[in-house]
């Protein structure tokens, strides 16, 4: 004597998928409001040196009071011959003989990345305080850090950062 | 006329849609932070003759493509770095008067009542300011800078409840490395100083405040006009100074 009727062999009811569309919606938003969106890939290839105790510059980037420069090889195979390369919103200013690149090159970039910022934003940010983020390739000379460092000054933009990965 | 029924919408793919989204910013974005060490660099100032220092103040960190060296001498594991750091600001904290000939700075104490003396004539200078009627302009901003400083002085120093040990005004750690020496050597001098730092505040802060500094500072960060929290990090700031000074290599 069975306790369980067996069942005909009858279709497997419909799962209600009206909420699908909910869910998945909760995950969209999850993701906009967790993630900040990618820089410009790189048009260096950057191996980060790891760190500890470094500073998270998410809050930086969400006033977008920071701009980043990439220091390494480029990763066009044909232009290897480069060496150490900055690059500027992925314009490549490669090494010249008398000096490491062209001239004052830094300073104009971040001169005109602040003149094109909206009033708004400068008036809160003065260009002294907005950061500039050095990402550098860990076998790339420091020489070229001090380069980038002494045409910062010379502008007066006075905040700098070094990249690292963090270790903890 | 009848009236008609309004068609439903078929909203059947409305979870294609959302999918097609949540897929698009699930590859745009990155979750991995950027991390970094900041540094101010220093103003260009004119000095006709270098500024003599004593010895005992600076701490000269050097490296070359193979070498760390501390104060002139071979330092084998980069990674003790930080160690020596903490104890160049250690060594004399609780010797303050006692010990004059060292090779590590000097500490002295720092009254409250000098401070309170100093925010009183800055508070005095901006009201008097203020009752001309000028509230802009360049004087303006400077009193008031002025007058900031040495409320955060004040009212950090009191949190103390006592005598500040303060570290002598000249000590400082000095970077100095080839210009050839890569990144990652540069950047490991920068992490062994941050760690010192950080370990040297954070016992102070759960000493005074029963609070990690890495949590303390994220709250001042994101608690901006939170004052209470502001003179807390100052106060950690100021016992434990992050004077870095990175000289441009020279081959």
């Amino acid at each position: 004597m069975s306790k369980f009727k067996k069942g005909g062999r009858g279709a497997a009811p419909a799962v209600n998928t009206s909420s699908l569309p909910d869910i998945v919606f909760m995950l969209l938003f999850f993701f906009m409001v967790a993630t900040t969106s990618k820089e410009v890939d790189p048009t260096v290839k950057i191996d980060y040196t790891p760190g500890q105790k470094s500073r998270d510059l998410t809050p930086y980037k969400q006033r977008s009071e920071v701009d980043f420069i990439y220091l390494g090889k480029p990763r066009n195979k044909s232009r290897e011959s480069m060496g150490y390369v900055l690059s500027l919103d992925n314009v490549l200013q490669g090494a010249k003989d008398d000096g490491l690149y062209t001239s004052n090159v830094v300073g104009r970039w971040k001169l005109d990345k602040y003149n094109q910022k909206p009033p708004r934003t400068k008036e809160s940010a003065p260009l002294a305080t907005i950061v500039t983020c050095v990402k550098a390739d860990k076998n790339s000379p420091s020489g070229m850090i001090f380069k980038i460092r002494k045409e910062l000054q010379d502008v007066q933009a006075y905040a700098i950062a070094y990249a690292v990965k963090a270790k903890d | 006329m009848a009236k008609r029924e309004i068609p439903e919408v078929n909203a059947g793919s409305m979870a294609d849609i959302a999918f097609l989204l949540l897929i698009f910013f699930l590859v745009t974005t990155t979750m991995d932070k950027d991390t970094a060490y900041l540094r101010t660099i220093p103003q260009k100032i004119k000095v006709d003759k270098p500024i003599e220092l004593e010895k005992k103040n600076v701490l000269l960190i050097k490296a070359n493509n193979e070498q760390f060296f501390i104060r002139g001498k071979i330092f084998e594991n980069p990674d003790l770095i930080s160690d020596y750091i903490i104890k160049f600001y250690q060594f004399n904290r609780n010797r303050v008067g006692e010990i004059y000939n060292s090779e590590f700075p000097l500490y002295f104490y720092t009254n409250i009542s000098e401070a309170e003396a100093d925010f009183n004539s800055a508070m005095e200078r901006l009201n008097k300011l203020k009752n001309a009627g000028v509230t802009s302009g360049p004087k303006y901003d400077m009193t008031n800078e002025i007058f900031s400083k040495a409320e955060k002085t004040f009212y950090g120093l009191k949190l103390y409840g006592a005598p500040v040990p303060t570290i002598s005004g000249e000590a400082h750690i000095r970077i100095e490395v080839k210009e050839s020496t890569p990144y990652s050597t540069f950047a490991k001098i920068q992490a062994e100083i941050e760690e010192a730092l950080f370990i040297l505040r954070d016992e102070e802060s759960k000493k005074l405040f029963d609070e990690g500094y890495g949590a303390l500072s994220r709250k001042a960060e994101q608690e901006k006009g939170n004052k209470e929290l502001g003179y807390k990090v100052y106060l950690l700031e100021h016992l434990y100074p992050q004077r870095i000074i990175e000289v441009a290599p020279k081959n």
